[in-house]
């Protein structure tokens, strides 16, 4: 049960996605259309049989569940590979990995050049994505908290109120996000094809847009549209996708006072105003004022949604616009969105944290509390935030080290950038960027993986592990006991 | 007894007066050794600096008393007064001599904020073009900055009480944890007199040691105690090319990289002392780990010879993981890090973070924190499988309670806040990122060279001024171990919260009346 029922559950999600992207490509050249439908078929009849055939899940523990989590997810990055090797557009399986894994993980990194895709194969990534944001957000709001008792370790921080009114009960709550990710999407794609893009665009697009995916049909992205309306809707489906979903919510349910009441929300908005300025006035003398706005806008919304559209090369810009920019996608999104990285909910507590100690050093007997939207944070979560600093430290330096001994071309600084990126599942290449399809296969495999760890957070993954390692031990302990 | 009749209570101000009445015999040594300089005659700016040095601080001194009790909130606001004040001060002999003009105030302020805090990034070009009496103040004012100028103070202040062992926690966490004597001036003493013989020994082993001379001795024994890292030559020890002087400063820099409480009980008996202390041992894996996994990296992409790989390794792990700083660049040699592959290079950036020991010369962000937080990362880890479980904390033998781990936390997060908020104003000033973030980095660390285009045979005069200026000041953030310069203002803020409280009181009483 522990690995099956979550790997038929991916199978069966990979088959469909694999038919409707195959009669999608009906429409084009019809290249992959046969091959996709027939796998698809077959990869969701197996998934299928395995849900009807296997006992359903009853989640006991924290451990079970999350091993449960990431097995699908490497299921779909699994099915995210094959689809690639059946397209035959990638020169090897490690890369075939590493775009299923960009796929499933909502990271905008490619190493193929999209103009020269198969449109079934643009279907089948957009598809993918959108998939792998409703599975991010659903394990985000709602498998944890079953497990945990709380919202908290996601997020490492106190939820927002928006997240307990969309979720009560968890079928309810299931419902309600995919109702409003449903909803965003259509939206999304009423406005692009209302700001003119074409309709296979505007839903590959709008698909990725709501995910915080990134991946597009063109190899300059949006900006191969070269409209500013475009890039306009996609400044806005990038913003509200970083947002909370909850935040979302109370926006459809009419409530603005709530949303103002969150420091989360309130920090989001002003550091990207800020930040849209300060990329602005850098990039005025190299583009007209309204043209420096424009851009600024995408890159950084796109930078803080971790979704990675892109309307010129992002290594052309200044060097403090870089910098800037990879601080973003480090940051990444707010909690209980679509988008990656630590979050603003984190470093608003790191702060508070911080400021109370500092406070301790004058008053060393003091009881301070972090408080955050008028409630007090526990200890416990405080040192899950502080423990969660630590390995998530590690993982992108570590990341940056095996990214560089794969590929002794990559700069350190660029080393360092590509794993912030990949670990905030954004994307873009900001310093000295690399041609990714040309990356040895430690790099592409380290880059895999931290896009993995940074979709599913580094807790998730490391906790199936040693779930997984407890298992097998414990098994052949049971071995040895029976033949004894 | 000269003074004022009444003096004024002025803790801070007391405390500044004594730390730059110590700077004159400094100042007034440097002058010596500058009289016999055939390169530059800057010995009169070196004696008008002792003067003004000694009349401001005798007379801030006596014009002011300590008073009954330091409180909490002064602590800071005196620690961080006085490195500020001996910093501007410092920077004196520069200005009034030849090694810089009254435009470059800021390269010659910089060049004193980077010996004070130990850091040893430098802006001259041609450092050996300078008088041999200059050269050693710049050594000099790491020496002072090493230990500490609060704690030389404390040594002379046996009245102060309670307060001295604040100072001394406040200056250089760790020197107060582990008490040598029951009065704090008693420890402060023997915590100098470690300094001293740390000094001393590796100046006497340079100078026995073929092509240097007494000079070169003391000039870099001076820097090698306090883990600055300045040089009296433009390509720092590189220049010597001697694996012997070499294999020396190794040895002195990782010592000062270890506590010197634990040094003092090492020299009077208790021989097991470095192996029962946990940090001490974790600090000497991670150099002995870092040092052989790099020497095979560079081995292995062919960058040198093997001798040659160990040797440059070898010093570069000692002199980046202890925050000192020292070059060894050799135009033979590997010795210049930014060429290293950049796997390597990140490896370095982590090294630089880490530092050597509580309780050390050394700067970063200790041992000791790091082995606290891979410990709750460990703790944490238990805690996902069993939910219920309660999973002590434990260095060695002994249990550390919890407000030590948030404290250590606190700091991470106030440690990686100001290279952050560094990095981007450095970089905004049009550095690269992976220079303008080692910067942050180095001088956070009190490290010196970074990696990127201010590399060891570089200088600080890539950046631009604003940029520098920004580093002087996390230079000093980073010797005072952030705290200091955060709190400094606390008493003024209070101080003035107050004064306005009673403002408003007395108007509003005046109103009702």
């Amino acid at each position: 049960m522990l690995v099956g029922y979550p790997m038929a559950l991916g199978a069966a999600q990979v088959g469909l996605i694999f038919v409707v992207s195959g009669f999608v490509d009906l429409f084009g050249d019809a290249d992959v259309a046969a091959r996709f439908v027939v796998a698809g078929a077959l990869i969701g009849a197996s998934g299928w049989v395995g849900l009807r055939r296997l006992p359903g899940p009853s989640v006991t523990s924290a451990p079970t569940l999350m091993t449960m989590t990431t097995v699908a997810f490497l299921t779909l990055i699994a099915g995210g590979a094959a689809a690639h090797l059946l397209a035959d557009v990638t020169n090897g399986v490690d890369a075939a990995v590493f775009e299923g894994t960009a796929a499933a993980t909502t990271t905008a990194m490619t190493g193929l050049d999209p103009d020269g895709l198969p449109m079934g194969l643009h279907m089948f990534r957009s598809l993918m994505q959108w998939t792998g944001g409703l599975a991010a957000l659903v394990v985000a709001l709602i498998l944890v908290p079953l497990v945990f008792g709380g919202r908290e370790l996601i997020r490492g921080g106190q939820s927002e109120r928006g997240d307990r009114a969309i979720i009560t009960g968890w079928t309810r709550g299931a419902r309600n996000i995919v109702l409003v990710y449903g909803v965003f999407t259509v939206v999304m794609l009423i406005a692009y094809l209302a700001a003119g893009m074409g309709l296979f665009d505007s839903v590959a697009h709008a698909m990725t847009t709501v995910s915080t995916g990134g991946l597009s049909t063109r190899t300059a992205s949006i900006g191969a549209f070269d409209s500013s309306a475009i890039e306009w809707v996609a400044v806005g489906g990038m913003a509200v996708a970083g947002l909370n979903v909850g935040a979302v919510w109370w926006v459809v349910r009419g409530d603005h006072k709530a949303l103002r009441r969150s420091s989360e929300l309130r920090a989001f908005l002003i550091v990207m105003v800020l930040s849209i300025v300060v990329v602005s006035l850098w990039l005025n003398n190299d583009y007209p004022a309204a043209e420096s706005i424009r851009t600024s806008a995408v890159a950084v919304v796109s930078a803080m949604s971790t979704t990675g559209f892109s309307t010129s090369s992002w290594a052309a810009f200044d060097n403090g616009a870089q910098t800037l920019l990879v601080v973003l996608l480090g940051i990444g999104a707010m909690s209980g969105s679509a988008g990656g990285g630590f979050r603003y909910i984190r470093v608003i507590e790191a702060f508070r944290f911080a400021a109370r100690e500092l406070k301790r050093q004058l008053h060393p007997s003091a009881v301070g509390v972090v408080c955050l939207n008028g409630r007090a944070v526990s200890e416990r979560t405080l040192e899950r935030l502080t423990a969660y600093m630590v390995v998530l430290i590690l993982v992108v330096a570590a990341g940056g080290m095996l990214i560089e001994l794969g590929d002794s071309q990559v700069t350190p600084g660029a080393a360092l950038a590509l794993s912030i990126s990949a670990v905030s599942t954004a994307g873009p290449q900001v310093i000295d960027p690399v041609a990714l399809g040309d990356l040895g296969p430690v790099s592409k495999l380290s880059i895999a993986v931290l896009m993995l760890l940074g979709r599913l957070s580094v807790y998730i993954v490391i906790l199936s592990i040693i779930n997984a390692v407890a298992r097998v031990v414990s098994t052949v302990q049971n071995y040895r006991w029976a033949c004894s | 007894m000269i003074g004022p009749a009444h003096p004024i209570e002025s803790p801070t101000t007391h405390v500044i007066g004594l730390a730059l009445m110590f700077l004159a015999p400094g100042l007034l040594f440097a002058a010596a050794i500058e009289w016999g300089s055939s390169t530059s005659h800057d010995e009169w700016p070196l004696i008008i600096s002792a003067i003004i040095c000694f009349v401001v601080g005798f007379v801030l001194n006596r014009s002011t008393v300590l008073g009954d009790d330091v409180r909490a909130v002064s602590v800071f606001s005196i620690v961080a007064w006085t490195w500020i004040v001996c910093s501007l001060f410092g920077a004196l002999p520069y200005l009034l001599g030849s090694m810089f003009a009254w435009s470059s105030w800021d390269g010659a302020l910089f060049e004193s904020i980077s010996g004070f805090s130990c850091t040893g990034s430098t802006v001259l070009h041609d450092i050996e073009s300078h008088g041999r009496g200059v050269l050693m103040w710049r050594q000099l004012t790491q020496w002072y900055g090493g230990m500490g100028m609060v704690v030389l103070a404390v040594t002379v202040l046996p009245y102060l009480g309670v307060g001295g062992l604040a100072l001394m926690t406040a200056e250089a966490p760790g020197h107060s944890s582990d008490r040598l004597a029951p009065r704090v001036s008693e420890t402060a003493r023997r915590l100098w007199l470690v300094y001293c013989g740390i000094t001393a020994g590796v100046a006497v082993a340079i100078w026995a040691l073929p092509g240097a001379s007494l000079y070169d001795g003391v000039a870099h024994g001076l820097t090698t105690a306090a883990t600055g890292g300045f040089s009296t030559y433009n390509v720092s020890a590189g220049h010597f090319d001697s694996v012997a002087i070499e294999a020396v400063l190794i040895v002195g820099m990782v010592l000062s990289g270890i506590s010197f409480a634990l040094h003092y009980r090492v020299a009077t008996g208790d021989r097991m002392a470095y192996f029962r202390s946990t940090e001490t041992m974790t600090y000497l894996r991670v150099l002995g780990i870092a040092f052989v996994i790099l020497t095979f990296i560079n081995w292995r992409q062919d960058l040198a010879s093997l001798p040659t790989a160990i040797r440059d390794t070898a010093f570069t792990v000692a002199t980046l993981g202890t925050s000192t700083g020292f070059g060894n660049v050799r135009p033979d040699g590997i010795g210049d890090f930014v060429i290293w592959g950049g796997a390597t290079q990140i490896v370095l950036l982590v090294l630089m973070s880490v530092g050597g020991c509580v309780g050390s010369t050394s700067g970063g962000l200790k041992t000791f924190r790091m082995l606290i937080g891979s410990k709750h990362l460990v703790r944490e880890m238990r805690r996902l499988r069993h939910r219920q479980g309660v999973f002590p904390m434990k260095l060695g033998r002994d249990a550390v309670p919890e407000e030590i781990v948030a404290s250590a936390f606190g700091f991470l997060i106030l440690f990686f806040g100001c290279v952050l908020v560094g990095t981007l104003l450095v970089a905004a000033t049009g550095a690269d990122l992976i220079t303008s973030a080692s910067a942050a980095i180095s001088a956070m660390s009190n490290m010196g060279p970074t990696l990127g285009d201010a590399g060891p045979t570089a200088n600080f005069t890539v950046f631009t001024r604003p940029a520098r200026l920004i580093l002087a000041g996390l230079m000093l953030i980073g010797r005072l171990e952030i705290y200091a310069i955060m709190l400094m203002f606390a008493s003024s803020v209070r101080r003035y919260n107050q004064t306005r409280r009673g403002f408003i009181s007395r108007k509003v009483s005046r109103l009702r009346c």
